[in-house]
């Protein structure tokens, strides 16, 4: 996981969630969606959009998701999905 | 789209499949996290917020079926000009859905009816779910998700916030109390292949027999769960749903 990648989510999280960001906190590698930036569902899905954007296709964080259950989103930290982008990037 | 910005989410390549999601507590994350990505292996998925919901446009009114299936038409007419496309309502998404349907079938191939509250006629289950505050309707929801609201503040209250805002500033309430029964004559020569799944737990499980007395070509099934089937079952509601499409 690269530092690159945790710093474009943390931007892109503060396009989707806007300045509330600030109130929760610092986001690190280790920051939960869930428990630490309590993120709705729709904004789940406003970021996926916006990786989607940035990433183009080869970063399917739909499909990646999908895979999941809830308990396994709930429990998703920055790391887990910075990991799943750098792996997206390495294999092309 | 019919003069309100409607929030519209894609995913996949193939067949075209527009998703429409229930009212309140609902809005497209509701497709989106669950059964939208195992359709989206073989189709192009199309999901969006109904009005008032999610990332839509705030509106005062327009919340009965008829006016929703005219949303979803202009939806379905800027997405997939000139296309047959398929279906799928959940809970009132069904009724939407199939509303969008009767009124114009040449649009639709096969139309998928998830715990749909189906024929719209007031009963009491509406009625009581219309009515609950907003602490109520949380409590309805299944347990893993009800906790998962209940643990974040932010959630609770922001889900507060749409909820209140759709059931108090709106006339949503009223555009529900207010649906009539479909016309029969619409239903005359209606020959879209439908399946209708239904919620084992679920208050709507009778309604199956009364789609099935409504629609000369319905199909049935019965899957684990309540009402809130896209969460609760979302793997045996996409293989019930890709089953069904690819017959």
């Amino acid at each position: 996981m690269t530092s690159d990648t945790v710093a474009t989510l943390a931007a892109l999280l503060r396009e989707v969630v806007g300045d509330e960001l600030d109130l929760m906190g610092p986001i690190d590698a280790g920051t939960c969606f869930s428990s630490d930036l309590e993120l709705e569902s729709i904004e789940f899905v406003a970021l996926a959009e916006k990786l989607q954007e940035r990433y183009g296709a080869e970063v399917d964080f739909a499909s990646w998701l999908a895979g999941k259950d809830l308990d396994a989103i709930v429990a998703l930290r920055i790391s887990d999905v910075a990991e799943f982008i750098d792996g997206c990037l390495s294999s092309e | 789209m019919n003069g309100v910005d409607i929030h519209v989410q894609e995913m996949g390549r193939g067949p075209a499949v527009f998703l429409v999601h229930g009212l309140l507590l609902d809005n497209l994350a509701s497709w989106y996290l669950t059964v939208a990505p195992r359709l989206a292996a073989s189709r192009r998925v199309v999901t969006y917020d109904l009005r008032g919901h999610g990332l839509s446009q705030r509106v005062a009114s327009g919340y009965d079926s008829a006016g929703q299936a005219l949303d979803l038409a202009e939806v379905v007419d800027t997405l997939a000009p000139g296309e047959v496309v398929d279906l799928i309502g959940a809970s009132y998404g069904g009724l939407i859905a199939l509303r969008c349907a009767l009124a114009r079938p040449w649009s639709f191939r096969r139309l998928v009816l998830v715990d749909a509250p189906l024929p719209p006629r007031r009963y009491p289950e509406i009625d009581a779910y219309l009515e609950a505050d907003v602490e109520t309707l949380v409590g309805a929801l299944p347990v893993r998700l009800r906790a998962e609201v209940l643990q974040s503040k932010r959630r609770a209250a922001r889900l507060a916030r749409s909820v209140g805002y759709l059931v108090r500033k709106t006339s949503l309430i009223d555009d529900i109390r207010g649906e009539e029964e479909i016309p029969a004559p619409l239903f005359a020569g209606f020959e879209l292949p439908v399946l209708g799944i239904y919620g084992a737990d679920s208050p709507f499980r009778a309604d199956a027999a009364r789609l099935a007395a409504h629609l000369p070509n319905v199909e049935l099934a019965v899957v684990a769960g309540g009402h809130r089937l896209l969460n609760e079952s979302p793997g045996e509601v996409a293989a019930k749903v890709t089953e069904f499409l690819d017959a």
